[in-house]
């Protein structure tokens, strides 16, 4: 019987478009036969593909009660990827040890997913909101000193206090009144994220640790500006493999962010200047620098970006903002639930807090003029 | 969850009752009761104290030093190295095991462990016992564990889904390799599925999916039972079992002893009667019939044994029936006795020449025997008798020896013994022989009383010496003395002078006492008028089974009678056995002095009887068809009905080629069963029509498969012409069906691409109706009438002018 359960039943999975690590996902598995099928149990497997798949790989199984003929049938299960990256899901067995529990047979199905994991997320304290903020202040301070007011959108009557550059001098003539041109003025501000991911050589788990908190927030980050739209984001992840990735804030581009920094490694080299200036390069001029970092010393990361911003453009930057996950404010810009570090709550901070490097926040801005 | 939760309360009263009827099943065996009143107590005390209430719980260390000391405690009656202790030792151990097993905190694995147990129980209860109960039992058995087997299943496919998987927690820390994983998280984490598929497979039924697999199983279980063939004819029986100690018709009687036993319920054998010319056909008697087991002729101070010298017998032939002779069959199924002595109604002959009796015949005491071996086990053996006429007994047994010429004068001699001599010296025989034989014997006074009372009952008869058949009148006129008071039966222990003999006691002072009183003061009454009598035991009547016809004998109809030898010419015509020599056949004369037993509480009985009637035949068909089937009652009950039927059935059909065939295949078996080439053709035999069956089966299920493709197939083709017209007509004004929409969300997509525009929108509700339609038709088989075809095809014109005319406007 149970051999009669498990022949000629076709399966196959439905993954989630997107996961977030740490966050519950349900995966779907479908089951259909041409004739009436029982007591099916699905035992998928999910490992990761990082090479240690086989010593991590995981089981998770749906029960399906009933198979009626030529339909199909849906079995589902819950589970958590607590970090994030690429997954491998598969291959899928069909178990059933039905009626009685005394014999099982399990057929093995070849089906295999990937599915990549996004990071993390935390939640930004209203200290990112300041930053933010003062940020936001000073590129408007230099979008006036630029003249650029935004775009034109409409007249409206002369007030105390409109600049003179502003009166409409036909529309005042032809309805005897001053008029005055008014602009829509650019509130959000374009952003240049950098994401510094790097680890000792020779890293331990506190260090890996470390390059999580820093993926973590930036992932947030991302998540965060995207949702607010409006801005142009570029980020660069400096990392085993430097990439970067620009755009509108929106979905798509949260989306490939993630992904990228799903799939980022760290690394134990400096930041390639190279393949920073070219990022920088396509970088508008005011954008928000922020650079989150996972060394100690964020000197070497601010050396890095002048070198870069220098030779690209003849200018050292004049202020960024930098925040080092090694950090002691680092709490105080991000929190995570259960995030993966000590760095709150009985985790390894408390376990050793000498591991935390004080790296206070530099800031200093992309500027033409030059000049930190 | 509900569900999931009831599954989880019944699982326990499931198991217990799984255990209990183990327990009963095996305290059926075992001959101590007190232990399975514990094991049950325990069962009921552990399904309300530990699984309802929860307030006895063994921990494992417990549960483990508890188990030790049980298997310490049984391996002490191991090792009386007795098999029958021995089995009782293992029984008493899992009782044990189970009433730990009972108290720990019910996990799956210990409910699997208890009913490993419970079967392990049964199957030891079914060395230990055979009976039809058991039989009945095993099947409530089946079914209850399969119930519970299912229901396990379910709860373990729940918990199984509602547990996060365990392997995550070890293997899937975070961290690089050979990183020591220090207050992780876990990187895959399987979380806690709902239970409802799982509560949808309790919903399946689980009482209807255990009753079907129960009712295949019992069917697979029967046809595999009856139809693999037996290779000997050795019945099974339980270890346990001792042979029944007979009474009744061992070589020697004491008068006296009767009592103890005879009131004993235990089944002795069973007999059927049938018509010879039609075997299917039950021959119905008037009166009880006797059952003659031996004979006894040589009395001295109360006992009554065989008189012949010597400790051995000498076996002969069993006899063919005479050819005018018109016989009963008879169908005598004996329990297992410590006695090798058969029963029957006498005379019994081989039912035809070439019948291979398994039994042996001892001409000289006219007995019936069966082996040593054959006394361990159910014994069935069928004859021919010829002791019947017309549907009663016949009174007198035919006799193919004269007794009174010189050749078997010393048996002749012996029908007259008595504990003195005067009446033999009268029948002017071997003095000196006599004399010899009876050197033993008491003194010659012994029976006054008996002896005058014979003659005075005689005399009162008025019989006449002179008659021919005298002997045949005194005898019934001495038998219908002891019908009549004072005589009385009673199984009641009665007191005897010691100072007489017990017969002579009886007679003259305490005229009270069973039917081995009777038998030897009527036969030692015809012996003092020179009539040559023996008494015969055996077996009266037993009770008569209305739904299996036959006879169901027990110990306490054992009884004793007499038989009266008559010479040729002293029986008369009339009572003459049809179909036997009248010159040359004398006779026994059956006589019963015995009065009848009040059993008017039995007869009153009326539907219970039939309730006992049907619980008798369930026991008979157990004993002989499942425990006692061998390979002769196999043959006949089961292959050769099965020969015939083929048989039949090919000739019916004039297509004898089937039926030949069967023909040939079962002569090869019945021929070549016991060797190896028998066997090996057997086990191709039933590999081929496994393979046959599965091959078939195949082909049915491929073919209904494909048959059913098909019809799935053609569903999608059958097309509907004003729907077709209708996506062409939109899909020439740029309206594509998509690959995935449905008619009717292609219909109200249309519609709202209709909407849009102000010269169709009048029109915008038309694709939905035209489809409304179409499902009407295409799904459920509705015909559109002429009127509503007329109105659909307007209303495709009309879609058809409107978009038309939109598309020209457009142009311009």
């Amino acid at each position: 019987m149970a051999r009669r359960m498990t022949r000629a039943v076709n399966v196959r999975r439905r993954l989630p478009a997107t996961a977030t690590a740490g966050e519950p996902l349900t995966v779907e598995l479908l089951a259909s036969s041409a004739s009436r099928r029982r007591g099916i149990r699905l035992e998928d497997t999910i490992e990761p593909c990082d090479g240690h798949g086989r010593r991590r790989r995981a089981r998770a199984t749906s029960l399906i009660a009933e198979i009626a003929a030529r339909q199909e049938a849906r079995g589902r299960y819950r589970l958590v990827l607590g970090r994030r990256g690429e997954y491998r899901f598969g291959p899928l067995y069909v178990r059933s040890s039905y009626p009685f529990g005394l014999v099982r047979r399990t057929v093995e199905h070849a089906i295999e997913s990937t599915l990549v994991v996004f990071p993390r997320l935390g939640t930004l304290t209203s200290r990112w909101d300041l930053v933010l903020s003062r940020a936001a202040l000073g590129a408007q301070r230099q979008r006036r000193q630029s003249q650029i007011d935004g775009e034109f959108y409409g007249l409206r009557d002369w007030r105390s206090g409109d600049s003179r550059r502003h009166i409409h001098w036909r529309t005042s003539a032809r309805r005897g009144n001053l008029m005055v041109r008014q602009f829509e003025r650019t509130q959000n501000q374009d952003i240049f994220l950098i994401v510094d991911l790097w680890q000792p050589a020779r890293g331990t788990q506190e260090d890996a640790d470390y390059v999580e908190s820093a993926i973590s927030l930036a992932a947030t980050l991302v998540s965060h500006i995207c949702r607010r739209g409006g801005c142009q984001l570029h980020v660069f992840v400096s990392a085993a493999a430097a990439h970067a990735v620009r755009g509108g804030a929106a979905g798509s581009l949260e989306c490939a962010v993630m992904t990228g920094l799903a799939r980022a490694e760290a690394t134990s080299h400096a930041v390639s200047v190279a393949r920073l200036r070219e990022a920088i390069e396509l970088v508008p001029t005011g954008a928000t620098t922020i650079v989150i970092s996972s060394r100690s010393d964020s000197h070497a990361c601010r050396q890095a970006l002048a070198a870069a911003s220098g030779a690209a453009r003849g200018e050292t930057p004049e202020a960024a903002i930098c925040l080092s996950s090694r950090s002691d404010d680092f709490n105080a810009y991000f929190e995570m639930e259960s995030q993966p570090v000590g760095h709150h709550g009985g985790g390894r901070a408390e376990a050793s807090p000498s591991l935390i490097h004080h790296a206070p926040i530099v800031s200093y801005r992309l500027s033409r003029n030059g000049g930190s | 969850m509900t569900l999931f939760f009831r599954q989880h309360r019944l699982l326990p009263f499931a198991v217990a009752a799984v255990s209990a009827l183990g327990v009963i099943m095996l305290a059926m065996g075992q001959r101590d009761l007190r232990l399975a009143v514990v094991a049950l107590v325990a069962v009921a005390a552990s399904l309300v104290l530990t699984d309802l209430k929860g307030w006895v719980k063994l921990n494992r260390t417990l549960a483990n030093v508890a188990a030790l000391v049980a298997v310490g405690f049984s391996v002490r009656d191991f090792m009386r190295f007795e098999r029958d202790t021995q089995l009782l030792a293992i029984a008493n151990l899992l009782i044990y095991l189970q009433i730990v097993l009972l108290f720990q905190p019910k996990l799956l694995r210990v409910h699997w462990q208890i009913l490993v147990l419970s079967l392990l129980q049964v199957v030891v209860g079914a060395a230990l016992n055979l009976g039809v109960v058991f039989g009945f039992l095993l099947v409530i058995y089946l079914f209850l564990t399969l119930a519970t087997l299912m229901l396990l299943f379910v709860c373990r496919e729940t918990m199984f889904a509602a547990a996060a998987d365990e392997q995550p927690s070890r293997a899937a820390a975070d961290g690089p390799p050979g990183a020591k994983p220090r207050g992780a998280t876990r990187q895959i984490e399987v979380l806690p599925a709902t239970t409802d598929q799982a509560a949808r497979l309790l919903e399946a039924g689980v009482v209807r999916q255990a009753a079907y697999g129960g009712c295949v199983t019992l069917a697979v279980t029967v046809i595999l039972f009856f139809s693999i063939p037996r290779f000997g004819d050795t019945v099974w029986q339980p270890a346990s079992y001792a042979l029944t100690r007979t009474v009744g018709f061992s070589s020697s009687v004491s008068l006296g002893t009767l009592g103890a036993v005879a009131e004993s319920t235990d089944v002795v054998m069973r007999a059927e009667f049938r018509h010879a010319d039609q075997p299917d056909e039950p021959y119905l008697i008037y009166g009880d019939p006797l059952f003659r087991g031996s004979v006894l002729t040589h009395y001295a101070r109360g006992q009554w044994h065989h008189g012949a010298r010597g400790r051995g017998y000498r076996l002969g032939p069993i006899p063919d029936k005479p050819s005018q002779v018109e016989g009963v069959l008879q169908r005598i199924i004996i329990e297992p006795l410590d006695e090798p002595v058969l029963f029957g109604v006498f005379p019994m002959y081989k039912i035809h020449a070439s019948q291979r009796l398994p039994v042996k015949y001892d001409p000289a005491r006219r007995r019936f025997l069966r082996s040593d071996e054959a006394m361990a086990g159910q014994f069935t053996f069928e004859t021919l008798t010829a002791g019947f006429r017309r549907g009663r007994q016949h009174p007198i047994t035919p006799e193919h020896r004269l007794l009174g010429d010189q050749e078997h004068r010393t048996e002749f001699v012996q029908l007259l013994q008595l504990p003195f001599t005067n009446s033999v010296m009268r029948l002017d025989l071997d003095l000196a022989e006599s004399r010899q034989r009876r050197a033993d014997a008491q003194p010659i006074d012994e029976l006054p009383e008996l002896a005058a009372a014979a003659q005075r009952e005689i005399e009162r008869s008025a019989i006449d010496p002179a008659d021919p058949y005298f002997k045949l009148k005194a005898a019934r006129a001495l038998e219908r003395y002891f019908h009549a008071p004072p005589f009385a039966y009673s199984l009641e222990p009665q007191s005897r002078d010691p100072a007489i003999d017990p017969v002579e006691d009886f007679v003259k002072n305490n005229p009270r006492g069973h039917c081995e009183y009777f038998a030897s003061a009527l036969a030692l009454m015809l012996r003092t008028q020179g009539i040559p009598a023996r008494m015969v035991v055996g077996f009266k009547a037993g009770d008569y089974n209305q739904v299996g016809a036959f006879y169901e004998i027990q110990q306490l109809h054992a009884h004793a009678w007499v038989e009266a030898y008559l010479a040729p010419d002293e029986v008369p015509p009339s009572e003459r056995p049809e179909g036997f020599p009248p010159d040359t056949t004398a006779g026994w004369l059956t006589l019963d002095p015995t009065p009848a037993a009040d059993d008017a509480e039995f007869s009153s009985r009326g539907w219970l009887n039939t309730i006992a009637d049907i619980g008798d035949y369930l026991q008979h068909l157990w004993s002989s068809y499942i425990v006692g089937l061998t390979a002769e009652r196999q043959r006949e009950s089961i292959y050769q009905p099965l020969r015939n039927f083929t048989w039949n059935a090919g000739r019916l059909s004039e297509g004898a080629g089937g039926a030949a065939l069967f023909d040939r295949f079962w002569n090869a078996m019945t021929t070549n069963a016991l060797t190896l080439r028998g066997a090996v053709v057997l086990a191709a035999v039933a590999v081929a029509l496994v393979l046959v069956v599965r091959w078939g089966w195949r082909l049915i299920g491929a073919w209904w498969r494909r048959l059913g493709d098909r019809g799935h197939r053609r569903k999608p083709a059958r097309r509907v012409a004003f729907y077709e017209r209708l996506e062409g007509i939109l899909g020439r004004h740029g309206m594509e069906r998509g690959q995935r929409q449905t008619p009717l969300e292609f219909a109200l997509a249309a519609g709202a691409e209709l909407v849009a525009h102000a010269d169709t929108r009048l029109h915008a509700t038309l694709p939905r109706r035209i489809v409304e339609a179409y499902y009407r038709v295409r799904f459920g088989g509705h015909t559109l009438d002429a009127r509503e075809a007329d109105a659909v095809e307007q209303q495709l014109v009309t879609l058809d002018q409107m978009l038309s005319g939109h598309k020209r406007n457009g142009d311009h």
